[in-house]
């Protein structure tokens, strides 16, 4: 995909840009784009697509100011003036919480948004986790957790160049997403003051959240007026991996149902 | 005195259910495993096992983990402030607080200061990262834990010094007002310093501070590649050479009064070695090392591979192959002497000997055998080891 290199206030943004017509900007999740390429084909037939790599994630500089989730939403703030036009929001897990908290500081220049599978917020008490704990899961839970299915793309053959990506973008998370873990404590009551069309899409066999039609179901009734819901069948936690086409489905419909 | 021996306990609980009914023995061992009066027992014993260390003329040391049967002593300087009194003459070195792992460094000089007025400035300060394991049970931030390391450590420090009047600190990942210590350290400026490692990198951070090194369990041939980084990096720093005082080495002793009676107490010591069962995703977390590091680990996890315990090459070794790897020092006197020489001469020399005597289910008795033998017949015949000429 071709590559555009943004200096914004101290953070050099690479964005990988594909496809003709209106924009969407794909904020990735955990493991980056490392195994987005299904998702961003789909969307680029139908969308000017535009996939940034978030600071910390394959080989992007860090800067030392980069330390928080809300800094990632700034930052994709921060390429939404760039691109100075009305864009919509699709954000992937940790990628959604980036939009959302991105969601809660400007719409300006936000159509709308698709949350797919979104973390960031807590609904449940304080002895219980709404988030599988990764760092202390067996292997193959997490596994099940993520996937419905075998990955699409085989983690076993994936090149050793590959497993340093991979390793980075763990440590990136790890960074962002420790404590609170995976949510900001402020954000579900912040999301009332959103004023513009959410879909949230998820797996019904996500095994991330503690309960996905639960979880979720909160999730898109924080927002004022509720989030569209959409539940998508044989999918985890990682729907843009398992059913990408779940997820254009809801972008083409938000293009077509919004104005421009 | 130029070569000192420390007794050491990791005060591992011993009593454990069946290998196969838990998966760890750190983290998520259930705490219903710990029987109290048992447990009161362990305490009993290696609080007595210190006393007995420091009447035999030796030091002594101690260390801290959490959530795990492999060491109960989960609270360190509270056993330091226990030895502070139940010892007379024993240096004790805790090794050491892992203060990116606690929220409040200041109170941490508060308690080696309090504990080394007590001792009459017998403390010897460590500070340790800490070992993966503990990640999840401390809740601190891998990525940031070497950060928080050394921000604490300056505070630390900062917070002994600082007597004339209150401080202030407002660092990336502590904040604190008024830093005032009452009381001051006892040893002026602020007790020695030490840091216990198994990587490289933490050699070279402890060669700039110029603390003193401890390697743990690495064996002759991994003491003398950190021992050299240590002397090389000092060199390179324009630091007086290297004292033997300032390297450490920490293995297994347990010495006999005949060939058979130290065979048999170096194979109840080896309980602690045979016994640190850990769960593979507490191993190699996110951010514990850099992803370059990290990624082959990841590489061989998903193309099959199982992820062992670090100490995994020794569980089985026999102690015969231990002692030649340099793990462990077992035999009759005039066989621990010539090991331990035999050691320092591989290493390029070092100055202490850390010496984890007792393990699993060793008694009294066997432990004082041992250490009375050590301190009566072995320890004379080390003192002069780094002397010139």
């Amino acid at each position: 995909m071709p590559l555009s290199v943004h200096e914004l206030r101290g953070v050099t943004l690479e964005v990988h840009e594909r496809g003709a017509g209106a924009t969407v900007i794909y904020v990735h999740g955990d493991d980056g784009l490392m195994f987005s390429a299904p998702l961003l084909h789909e969307l680029a037939n139908h969308a000017s697509t535009h996939a940034p790599v978030l600071p910390g994630w394959s080989d992007s500089r860090w800067p030392a100011h980069c330390t928080s989730i809300d800094d990632l939403a700034i930052v994709l703030l921060d390429y939404v003036r760039v691109l100075d036009e009305r864009v919509v929001l699709v954000g992937t897990s940790l990628g959604g919480w980036v939009v959302a908290e991105a969601l809660v500081r400007d719409t300006s220049l936000v159509r709308g948004a698709v949350l797919v599978a979104p973390v960031g917020i807590k609904v449940r008490g304080r002895t219980d986790r709404d988030y599988l704990d990764l760092y202390a899961a067996a292997p193959d839970e997490v596994a099940r957790a993520q996937h419905f299915r075998a990955p699409v793309i085989d983690r076993a053959f994936l090149a050793d160049v590959e497993f340093v990506e991979l390793a980075r973008a763990q440590h990136a998370v790890t960074r962002y997403a420790w404590n609170p873990y995976f949510h900001d404590p402020k954000l579900r009551a912040r999301l009332s003051r959103v004023r513009v069309p959410v879909t949230i899409v998820y797996g019904n066999e996500d095994r991330f959240v503690f309960d996905a039609d639960s979880f979720y179901g909160a999730y898109a009734a924080a927002f004022t007026p509720a989030a569209r819901l959409v539940r998508v069948l044989d999918a985890a936690h990682r729907v843009d991996e398992e059913r990408p086409e779940a997820i254009v489905d809801e972008v083409r419909r938000m293009l077509v149902e919004l104005p421009s | 005195m130029s070569f000192r021996s420390w007794f050491f306990t990791e005060m591992g609980y011993p009593y454990l259910p069946p290998d196969g009914e838990f998966d760890s023995m750190r983290v998520t061992l259930p705490a219903r495993v710990f029987d109290p009066e048992r447990g009161a027992d362990l305490y009993e014993l290696c609080f007595d096992l210190y006393r007995a260390a420091d009447a035999a003329g030796l030091d002594v040391m101690i260390n801290e983990h959490h959530a795990t049967a492999t060491c109960v002593d989960s609270c360190a300087p509270l056993s330091l402030a226990i030895l502070a009194r139940e010892t007379k003459t024993a240096r004790l070195l805790i090794l050491g607080n892992p203060v990116s792992n606690r929220d409040d460094p200041v109170r941490i000089a508060e308690e080696m200061a309090m504990c080394d007025v007590i001792s009459r400035g017998r403390v010897e300060v460590g500070f340790v990262r800490g070992v993966p394991q503990e990640i999840s049970p401390s809740n601190v931030n891998p990525v940031l834990m070497k950060e928080r390391f050394w921000e604490a450590v300056d505070l630390i420090i900062t917070a002994w010094t600082s007597i004339d009047g209150p401080v202030s600190w407002e660092g990336d990942h502590f904040h604190a007002r008024q830093v005032n210590v009452w009381p001051r350290v006892y040893q002026q400026p602020h007790p020695p310093l030490w840091i216990p490692t198994q990587s490289a990198g933490t050699v070279v951070e402890a060669a700039d501070r110029q603390f003193n090194l401890a390697v743990i369990l690495n064996g002759h041939e991994g003491a003398r590649r950190m021992f050299d980084t240590y002397r090389a990096r000092s060199a390179e720093r324009g630091f007086a050479p290297t004292a033997p005082a300032q390297l450490a080495y920490l293995g297994l002793v347990y010495v006999g009064a005949t060939e058979a009676d130290a065979r048999e107490g170096a194979r109840q010591l080896q309980w602690y070695l045979q016994n640190n069962k850990v769960a593979p995703q507490f191993l190699n977390p996110p951010g514990y090392s850099p992803p370059e590091q990290r990624a082959p680990v990841l590489a061989a996890a998903a193309r099959g591979a199982q992820l062992g315990t670090p100490i995994a090459a020794i569980i089985d070794a026999s102690v015969d192959e231990l002692v030649e790897m340099g793990m462990f020092f077992a035999g009759t006197p005039p066989q621990v002497i010539e090991q331990i020489t035999s050691f320092h001469d591989r290493v390029g020399g070092f100055g202490n000997l850390l010496m984890m005597m007792h393990g699993g289910h060793m008694d009294f008795e066997t432990t004082t055998r041992s250490i009375d033998l050590y301190a009566r017949e072995v320890q004379p015949a080390l003192v002069g080891l780094n002397d010139i000429g």
